[in-house]
């Protein structure tokens, strides 16, 4: 009688113990064998003791083992719901269903988290004896058991929870995995479906970030670059106690005789339904618009995608493959109206998304450029740069003006982004718009903006001083500088006296600044690039891996380094030269799409046309030197390959009217 | 003891038990008919607490069955199939329900284990069908209960078996007046067995009735009678079940007292008379005929 009174049923704990105990045995050996004896085989390889942060690197990947142990513990231990014979045992017995539960549940506890404590203690035993390469402390055992319980105990209440809502293990096992990943599936997804029709739609750059948050199947992988934070552990607990909660009252209204059945609870059926079809429906436009632009193939994709989805569910539902009713017609019409509305209408310009352009008063602060991710974005594990994100925004009238201008001339003009003629590099600029407005909110585009047509408003943006500090990282250019390392080809120019890094640090800032946008749009080559060394103790910017250029048109710049003497030494004349081969850059559509941005292709077609010519004269060549330009792909330039003496090769482009007579008379 | 009161039970679209409404007295045996897919499983489920009806009430000795252990401990369900846990052994098991059941007695597994003379520590997915069948018996009765629900019980037993699994639940119910509720889809099978007899369809209760009073209260009959107007007669003052003409003989199946009717016939002195008594499924044959049901696919 006392025995009834506990919340858990003794008996049940036994016979699951006896039935399942391998589960708990199997997993202990598994654990005992990814922690402490890795720490001993592992390393074997190395050659001194290595520290270590966390103990989920240590070779062998956890994430698999953790997803099998506490969900296979969990469907065996559920199966007593999803088989009839056992489920009519077990609600015959004299026991109340959140015995029951509570029972098995406490079972499958049983069998999963002692293995992670045996393993810990384990580990902290054998952490001080002879062989052991690693260097830990105690506290990243009890992080690695504090871990492994959160995520055994997550995982395994969540199987119950799923097990609750179906009626089928294999389809219990199918839906945790589909559920622990659908979060990042279909973010994923919708970011991919809003950026290729949603005009202006940003990536959204903390994807990954929130993708692996909210997935825990991917979130297991990442355990060793990223132990999990405070907050996700309370996240886990938090939602470990929801879904056992969640257990306990969907089991008090669960029919038993649901064994057997797709999903345990009928008003499911139609949010399983609509789920599935708009995952199909996604995938399918996801895939076939990768390959295939026109709107028919995307529009038949979609209504194949959802077609084969909701047949999928209805299968799965009625366990059968004759499904096909007068009323499932009908109802397919309605669902697939419905999720194609839901896919449709955030992308149809109904929601003004596209169009809309704040107003310049309402706006409080902005930030314009292409490198909007790399200001503002963490790598893993890198958390001192975040607060970059601040500095990155111009409070600038002007400025602001400027780029809502720009705003309103893409908006209104809507270029191609992807297929105009102009849609490469040299010929557009990567824009993303970055609004903080008054009211708090924050808005966001990107747009690829060609040159051709927005000069005007491109600029007035980048001429500013707001725009060229965020694109020059000119905060970064201070006096934690302790040299500037220049390169040409295979040229070096260390400039680490003190005083001329100072001038030359002002130098580069003015010539920056000065710079116009006719400068800022030109295929001029570079004189020499610019790399700045920080002190050693600088840790902020020590990342700052930004390549500056020392551009033809930096008339100052260029007058000092004459004076110092460091241009010469940059300099590469055409006695360095083995051999160049000119040719004109035409027939582009001879070459095979794929193949366009490969120079040689385009080289090996002029020489097959017996289009080119080899460069032998050091006068001629000395005026390639003088005059060249970046390789572009754009059609009609003459473009030459330069051989020198070091074995580097480089494709260089001449413009029409910086060809001079000789070199043009060469050209057949 | 066991009261249903307007139980249904629906399942996705289809009426598995329709309003169902029945009364087992302690220490009774009632058997519950029906073609297969009649609703009698699901009937029992209900019963055993199993399954949540849409409607109606199942009380034990005043108390509702689902979700109540203090009930369910008096009660044992057998399922038309055994379920046994996997690799377990008829010992392993005893010991689950020993765990479980406190009403349980050692003496009665021991004395029942050499009844049946199965070997306990044998894995009992090794077990013959009707071994199995026997085990789940043997469990069931080692836990004393006061309610014992069998689905289709004699089903793969062998006439020996029959009877010895007869005589324990005869001994059970004379002793300690267990209450048994047993369905089956074949009226012989149980018709030896059972004092109350429910007939289920589709559904619904189309009869039900105790066996020894229908035994005594329904009767065949073959006449001759001298004048054919005698016939019409005596119809007006009997209640008839059935009446076939055989020639010059008429058949009937008539329910009342013996004596009464045996006087009312003797009345007009006819050629020939004979009272016959029934055999159950006679009776349920006509019965139902009388309700409007073909009673054979239904119960034999």
């Amino acid at each position: 009688m006392t025995r009834s009174r506990l919340f858990f049923n003794t008996s049940i704990i036994r016979q699951n113990l006896r039935q399942h105990g391998w589960i708990g045995i199997l997993y202990t050996l598994v654990l005992l064998f990814v922690l402490p004896l890795q720490l001993f085989i592992n390393g074997d390889r190395l050659e001194e003791p290595v520290a270590m942060d966390n103990l989920f690197g240590l070779g062998i990947d956890i994430g698999v083992i953790l997803i099998i142990f506490p969900i296979g513990a969990g469907l065996f231990l559920f199966r007593y719901l999803q088989s009839k014979r056992s489920s009519d045992l077990m609600h015959s017995l004299p026991l109340r269903r959140a015995h029951l539960l509570a029972s098995h549940a406490a079972s499958g506890l049983l069998l999963l988290l002692p293995p992670v404590w045996i393993t810990a203690a384990v580990t902290s035993l054998v952490r001080p004896l002879h062989g052991n390469m690693y260097i830990f402390q105690g506290a990243e055992i009890w992080e690695w058991c504090l871990t492994l319980s959160l995520l055994t105990l997550f995982l395994f209440v969540f199987t119950v929870f799923v097990g609750i809502c179906t009626g089928q293990t294999i389809l219990q096992g199918i839906l945790i995995i589909i559920l622990l990943l659908l979060p990042a599936g279909l973010l994923q997804f919708v970011n991919i479906h809003l950026g290729r029709y949603l005009y202006g739609y940003p990536d959204w750059s903390g994807l990954y970030d929130v993708q692996t948050k909210w997935a825990p199947i991917l979130r297991v992988v990442d355990l060793p670059v990223a132990p999990l934070s405070l907050t996700e552990k309370w996240g886990y607990a938090i939602f470990s106690a929801l879904f056992l909660a969640g257990s306990f009252l969907l089991y008090r209204v669960r029919h038993s005789e649901q064994a057997g059945q797709a999903l345990a609870f009928t008003y499911f059926n139609p949010l399983f339904k609509a789920g599935v079809m708009l995952c199909t429906m996604l995938l399918a436009s996801t895939y076939f618009g990768s390959l295939k632009r026109q709107p028919g193939w995307i529009i038949g994709s979609v209504i194949a995608g959802g077609l084969i989805g909701y047949i999928v569910v209805e299968m799965i539902l009625r366990k059968t493959w004759h499904i096909m009713t007068r009323r499932l017609v009908l109802e397919f019409a309605v669902y697939g109206v419905l999720m194609a509305l839901l896919i449709y209408i955030p992308v149809s310009g109904l929601t003004g998304y596209e169009n809309r352009v704040p107003q310049n008063d309402k706006v409080a602060e902005v930030f314009a450029g292409g490198n909007y991710r790399e200001l503002t974005e963490n790598q893993v594990g890198d958390t001192t740069r975040k607060e970059m994100e601040d500095e990155v925004f111009s409070a600038d009238r002007k400025y602001i003006e400027a780029v809502t201008a720009l705003h309103h001339a893409v908006v209104t003009a809507k270029p191609d982004q992807k297929n105009g003629p102009w849609s490469e590099y040299p010929r557009s600029r990567n824009f993303t718009l970055v609004y903080r407005l008054e009211s708090g909110r924050k808005l966001m585009r990107t747009y690829n903006v060609p040159i051709a047509g927005f000069e005007p408003e491109l600029k007035a943006v980048m001429e500013h001083e707001e725009y060229k500090r965020d694109r020059y990282l000119l905060t970064r250019m201070n006096e934690n500088i302790e040299s500037f390392r220049l390169n040409n080809r295979n040229k070096t120019v260390v400039i680490s006296d003190p005083q001329e890094v100072l001038e030359f640090t002002g130098l580069l800032k003015r010539e920056i600044l000065n710079k116009s946008f006719e400068d800022e749009i030109s295929d001029q080559r570079e004189k020499a690039s610019i790399q700045i060394v920080y002190k050693p103790d600088s840790s902020r910017f020590q990342q700052n891996s930004y390549t500056y250029n020392w551009n033809p048109s930096y008339k100052e710049m260029t007058a000092w380094m004459e004076q110092k003497g460091y241009a010469d030494k940059l300099r590469v004349t055409a006695k360095e030269v083995v051999s160049a081969e000119m040719f004109k850059d035409i027939h582009h559509s001879a070459i095979p799409s794929r193949q366009l941005y490969n120079a040689h292709t385009r080289l090996q077609l002029a020489r097959d046309e017996k289009r080119s010519v080899v460069i032998t004269d050091k006068a001629l060549l000395e005026d390639v030197m003088l005059h060249q330009r970046k390789f572009t792909s754009q059609e009609g330039r003459y473009v030459v390959m330069i051989e020198y003496k070091s074995g580097n090769t480089d494709f260089v482009s001449l413009d029409e009217q910086e060809m001079t007579p000789a070199l043009k008379a060469l050209l057949p | 003891m066991i009261e249903i009161r307007g139980v249904s039970k629906i399942f996705l679209e289809d009426k598995a038990v329709d309003n169902i409404s029945l009364t087992v007295h302690k220490g009774a045996i009632y058997g519950l008919l029906g073609s297969n897919g009649a609703g009698k499983t699901t009937l029992l489920k209900t019963l055993a607490g199993i399954y949540r009806p849409d409607a109606g009430s199942v009380k034990i000795s005043g108390e509702a069955v689902l979700e109540s252990p203090e009930v369910k401990r008096r009660l044992i369900f057998m399922p038309d199939s055994p379920y046994f846990f996997t690799q377990a052994t008829i010992r392993s098991m005893a010991a689950f329900y020993r765990s479980i059941y406190p009403g349980w007695s050692q003496k009665r597994y021991e004395e029942l284990v050499t009844v049946f003379r199965l070997d306990a520590r044998r894995k009992l997915s090794r077990f013959s069908k009707g071994m199995q069948r026997q085990a789940a018996f043997l469990l069931a009765l080692s836990c004393k209960p006061d309610v014992l629900i069998m689905d289709e019980p004699i089903d793969g037993l062998d006439p020996v078996m029959r009877r010895q699994i007869k005589n324990l639940l005869f001994q059970e119910v004379a002793e300690r007046e267990l209450t048994v509720l047993i369905s089956s889809h074949n009226l012989r099978e149980i018709e030896d067995l059972c004092d109350h007899v429910g007939i289920m369809h589709e559904g619904r209760m189309l009869v039900e009735k105790d066996l020894d009073d229908l035994k005594a209260d329904t009767h065949k009959i073959q006449v001759a009678f001298r004048d054919a107007r005698h016939a019409a007669a005596l119809e007006a003052k009997l209640q008839i079940l059935h009446q076939e003409q055989r020639g010059s003989v008429s058949l009937y199946i008539v329910k009342g007292d013996r004596e009464r009717i045996s006087q009312a016939f003797h009345v007009y002195d006819p050629y020939v008379f004979d009272l016959l008594p029934l055999t159950l499924e006679e009776i349920f044959i006509y019965e139902m005929g009388d309700a409007g049901y073909d009673a054979q696919p239904i119960i034999l």
